[in-house]
This record gives structure tokens, sequence and C-alpha cells, in this order.
């Protein structure tokens, strides 16, 4: 299970990103997470719940996770689809094997937070 | 500012900006490290057991260019001495329990490896076909290896590590046929998943494939 550090290195972006912009507390972490990422969305909330407490700024802050499919492409007719399983075959010609686009997303998208008084 | 309560004021920021950010950055960094001494990198990812530190060891004879070793282990220097017993410098890295190298150990390990002496290096991941896929070490390439015992059907099961590798090599093909293992399906379906992926098909055992990946390795240092 990587998800523990891939957790601590978006503690770390998140916690960079919302001192330079003065934050007081961080409210909401969002992200997004593709399908084929290598992260399992439900890990990376496990680990979020325990190591986000541990840092003072993300004490009350949650995690919102946007999760994205790969698409499907038949390398025959070219329809394209969002697979259920990226082995299965092209649903409109039946042609095994089709070109699996996308999915790989592991971002950190934006940051609500509480910023000191100017 | 909040009138009521005196709370900060509430604001939503964009970041758009990758998690692993850091790491790849400490790839970047490794890369051009080799690079300023001339070493061309390769990394070696593959579930434990599926042949990698056996497969360099047929390999580094074959190639017939000076190359080093970092070995990526949990525990035990015993992959390290392996390659060693090759004559062949190596630095092996035991991440304590970690299921996967990063870029950070791996710059640790290349001070501890003479690169104005070799042409590649290797770095050979932690035995683990999920994990290690996430973390870019700063290599030029990175090749997953299946062995046949695996079954043909793991590049969907575990499509990360097939989708980031330039190449794909098939180990342990002397036993495919026992194992019931159809290298075209293997073959297929990493190719569905990466149309880019070179494909050999190889077994220290028999030395099958061998030769045309050592080829293959020299035509990318030239």
């Amino acid at each position: 299970m990587h998800e523990a550090s891939v957790c601590e290195a978006l503690l770390d972006l998140a916690e960079e990103e919302a001192l330079k912009r003065g934050a007081k507390r961080v409210l909401r972490v969002k992200v997004r997470v593709g399908k084929l990422s290598g992260v399992e969305p439900e890990l990376l909330r496990f680990a979020y719940e325990a190591l986000g407490p541990e840092r003072p700024l993300f004490k009350r802050a949650s995690l919102e996770i946007d999760v994205v499919d790969p698409e499907a492409q038949c390398r025959d007719c070219g329809f394209r689809w969002t697979p259920e399983e990226i082995y299965e075959p092209c649903p409109r010609c039946g042609k095994p094997f089709p070109q699996i686009l996308g999915g790989d997303q592991l971002e950190l998208v934006s940051i609500e937070m509480e910023v000191k008084d100017v | 500012m909040c009138k009521e309560c005196g709370c900060g004021e509430e604001v939503e920021v964009k970041v758009e900006r990758p998690i692993l950010d850091a790491n790849e950055q400490a790839a970047q960094h490794n890369r051009e490290h080799l690079e300023r001494h001339g070493v061309y990198g390769v990394e070696l990812l593959g579930s434990p057991g599926a042949g990698k530190t056996t497969l360099l060891e047929v390999l580094v004879e074959r190639l017939g260019l000076p190359v080093a070793v970092v070995e990526g282990d949990i525990e035990t220097q015993r992959d390290a001495e392996r390659i060693r017993a090759k004559g062949v410098p190596a630095f092996q890295l035991t991440t304590g329990g970690a299921c996967h190298l990063d870029a950070r150990l791996v710059h640790g390990a290349l001070h501890h490896l003479p690169l104005d002496e070799i042409k590649v290096l290797f770095i050979e991941n932690v035995g683990n076909l999920v994990c290690p896929a996430s973390f870019r070490l700063g290599a030029h390439e990175r090749w997953v290896l299946l062995s046949t015992p695996e079954g043909d059907d793991k590049p969907a099961k575990y499509p990360k590590a097939f989708r980031e590798a330039s190449v794909l090599v098939i180990t342990k093909m002397d036993l495919a046929e026992a194992m019931g293992f159809d290298p075209q399906r293997a073959v297929q379906e990493a190719l569905s998943l990466n149309p880019y992926l070179k494909v050999f098909l190889t077994s220290a055992k028999t030395g099958e494939g061998i030769e045309q990946l050592a080829e293959y390795l020299r035509e990318r240092v030239k």
C-alpha cells in the first residue's frame, strides 16, 4: 500500500500551497484520481484520515476525491466508450484489446481555506 | 473578514499540480545526474520472484558494457551480493518496510557507485507490480517484467505498471507451456494499455531472447 506515501506527498504539497496563500486553516482538499493511476481512492482516504489530523493546518480539513474513468477506443471501428473493465472488447464490433486512453490523473485540484485577515 | 465571529475569509484556490510533483522533480534531478556522467539508466519493475535479479545476472554477462546496479528490497543485502558475485558494482537500498523506491532514495545510492566508469545503471525496484509504478526514479526507461507463472492476464490487473514502461520482458519462457501461459494474450493486453511497449520473450535458463534484449540496450546506449 503506497497510498500512505502518496498521502504524505499530497499533504506536503497542499501545505506548501496553502501557506503560500496565507492560510489560517484548510477546510477542504480536492483531488483528482484516475482509475488507472494506481492509487485506490478508498485507501487514499484511509491514509488521509490518519495523517491529515497530524498537521495543524489540516486538523479539520476534509478530502474530496474526483475519480476519473479512462476511455477505450476500438482499433478497428474507432468507437469510443467508457469501459467497465479495461479488457472488454468493443461493444459495437466485438474487436478485443481496444486502445485505453487517459485515467492516469493524480492531481491536487484545489484547496478551500480560511485566510488570515489582510 | 466575517463580521459575526471574526473568523478569516474563506476562499477556494486552484492548484492543479501533480500530487507526486516533488518526486518528479527529484527524478529529473537523478536523470541529470546520470547524464552528467554519461550513464543510461534502466529501471526494472516486477513482482517478487518475477526474475529481475536473475535477468540482470545473465544480461550483464551478455551486454559487454560496464554497468552497475542499484538493488531495492525491503530487507537484506542478498540481491546486491548476487550481482557483486558477477564482478559488477552494486549498491543495496533497503526500504525498511516501504513497498517501493522513490527518487530521493535512489539519489542517495548514486553517490555510492562509480558512475564515471560505467555506461548503464540498472535500478531494480522492490518486488511489487503496484506501488513502484507511481514513483519515477529518473531512469531513462523502465522495463516491466512478467514471468510466465504469474499468468497471462496480469497486464489488465496491474495497468499502471504496463502503461509506464517502455519495455515488457516476459521471463521464464521455458515454463510457458507448463504454466498455460499464452504470450500472445499477455502481449496484446499489454499493448492495449501501452502501444509503445517493446516486447521481449526471454528465459534466463535457456538464454532465449537475452541477446535481443542486450542488443536493444546497446543500441539505446550508443
